[in-house]
């Protein structure tokens, strides 16, 4: 049994070094595939070129990718949280059962396949065009089933305790979840909306049909198109070796933008705290 | 007759299949304190919170019976009522208590902001009223901003009933309320509670029978989900084997 256990934690410390060193080595080695690229010029400038991104920047696309998430996340928050509250301290077990299945199945769709969705349904039939509302949708359908369950996790991790003790002052849920729930989730909460929003930056499919272009200036309106770092990034890739350095600079720019709000956010809770 | 606050009839509560509480009747009084003593497992604590339907936190009860509840001359079923009205009007505090992760005054603002519309000030005088009803105040007075979950075990017990008492409830159930806590705190406890009934009906579920005796109007005797045995001197002039046996006599 000591062995067995010695071996489990073995095997734990390398799956951890591991997992880091991944982590670490995509960080490092894109910063070093950016380095004859990035530089301020390319933050801030459009892309140019007689093959588009061969010069100039990606400002745009950071700018559209920032529109495309909070999008979504705006969209997708009050349903996600409105109904992970109406399943955690509301619903019947039966319904609860039923619930989950539909919402873990639905986590299981292809993107694309919300791409399509949102580009029959919005960009079409109800006239929204292509433009970064029709992608929010299809991004916040896609993230919609991760917050939920990621909500009402967080809601679990809150106190059997607590809320029976605020129960047994016959203070109706609504105060209680307005006022000691949503205190005692809010880092949770913040947390998961954080990881969908850089899921959101990193997902194309949903995008392609639906608002993403491969070139616009900085759209004014979420009612026009945009590019998207992604969709940049493909358009790079697509032009093969000659563009690579520039497509690790963009996904570098990427994961910099999602590790800069994860910071960010943080800095909030522990400030909260 | 006209006393009787809470009325049980036929009651029976089941977790799963088990019956725990079998086939109870029994009428609680207005400003009385009532005790319920009984071997662990007996169905003490489950009579208890059926009496406001915490018991049904767990999905996994059933119940049958009824509990009648006196509002303007009239019984009324528990189960009509809504169950955030009846928890108001029935208030429980459990054995081990449970503080809300703010300051001792927030704690004491949850109830009022929920269900007053006090303005400042007055609520403030009505934290400060009911924390000297607990005999707290006096230990806290400087540190109402501070965190409730640093203070004692005596001190968070008195600080939850007083959180209950600004419900201003009809009837207070308390769940061996001082279980943890030293004689100084359980005397402070016990006094309060001889205080409170002029005012409210009291069912304490405990285990110490020198508190029981203590405090009782009425001590109720239960065995495998029944009453055996209640009255005044039950204590002193046992009839049935069980609770000769309980009592060691």
């Amino acid at each position: 049994m000591k062995t067995f256990s010695k071996i489990l934690q073995i095997i734990s410390y390398i799956s951890t070094i591991l997992v880091v060193g991944v982590v670490l080595f995509i960080y490092i080695y894109f910063a070093y595939r950016s380095r004859n690229i990035l530089n301020i010029n390319f933050l801030l400038e459009s892309p140019k070129g007689l093959v588009l991104g061969e010069e100039g920047g990606i400002f745009p696309a950071i700018i559209g990718s920032i529109y495309f998430s909070t999008t979504a996340v705006l969209i997708a928050f009050f349903p996600a949280i409105c109904s992970a509250i109406f399943i955690k301290f509301y619903a019947k077990k039966r319904f609860r059962r039923f619930a989950h299945t539909l919402i873990e199945n639905m986590a299981s769709v292809p993107s694309i396949v919300l791409g399509l969705f949102s580009y029959t349904v919005f960009v079409y039939r109800l006239g929204f065009g292509r433009s970064i509302f029709s992608a929010g949708v299809a991004l916040a359908i896609m993230i919609l089933p991760f917050l939920e369950r990621r909500f009402e996790k967080a809601f679990d991790e809150v106190d059997i305790n607590l809320i029976n003790a605020s129960n047994n002052l016959g203070i109706h849920k609504y105060f209680m979840i307005l006022r000691l729930v949503n205190k005692e989730s809010f880092k949770e909460i913040v947390s998961a909306v954080l990881l969908c929003y850089g899921f959101a930056m990193g997902a194309l499919a949903p995008m392609i049909f639906t608002g993403a272009v491969a070139y616009s200036a900085v759209p004014n309106s979420i009612f026009n198109p945009s590019m998207a770092l992604p969709m940049h990034l493909y358009l790079l890739i697509a032009q093969g070796e000659t563009q690579l350095d520039r497509a690790y600079a963009t996904a570098f720019v990427e994961l910099m933008l999602v590790l800069i709000f994860n910071i960010f956010a943080y800095m909030l809770i522990y400030k909260k705290k | 007759m006209n006393n009787v606050n809470v009325k049980i009839e036929n009651l029976s509560v089941s977790y799963d299949d088990k019956k725990v509480i079998d086939n109870i009747n029994y009428s609680f009084y207005r400003n009385e304190i009532t005790c319920i003593i009984g071997a662990s497992g007996c169905g003490k604590t489950t009579l208890l919170k059926t009496i406001n339907r915490s018991i049904e936190y767990d999905e996994n009860v059933k119940t049958s019976g009824n509990i009648l509840l006196e509002e303007n001359g009239h019984f009324k079923n528990i189960y009509d009522i809504s169950e955030e009205v009846l928890r108001k009007r029935v208030g429980i505090v459990s054995q081990n208590p449970v503080v809300f992760p703010f300051s001792i005054y927030k704690n004491l603002l949850y109830p009022l902001d929920y269900y007053t519309k006090l303005n400042k000030e007055e609520k403030k005088e009505k934290v400060i009223s009911v924390l000297k009803k607990v005999e707290l105040y006096d230990e806290v007075k400087d540190n109402l901003d501070k965190y409730a979950d640093n203070l004692s075990g005596g001190q968070k017990q008195r600080l939850c009933i007083a959180r209950t008492l600004l419900t201003e409830p009809e009837v207070l159930l308390l769940d061996e309320p001082c279980s943890a806590l030293d004689i100084k705190n359980q005397d402070v406890i016990e006094k309060l509670l001889l205080q409170l009934k002029n005012e409210i009906t009291i069912i304490i579920v405990t285990h110490n029978i020198k508190e029981a005796e203590k405090l009782k109007d009425k001590i109720i005797f239960m065995d495998a989900g029944k009453i055996i045995e209640d009255g005044v001197d039950i204590i002193k002039n046992p009839k049935s084997v069980a609770l000769k046996d309980f009592l060691n006599y």
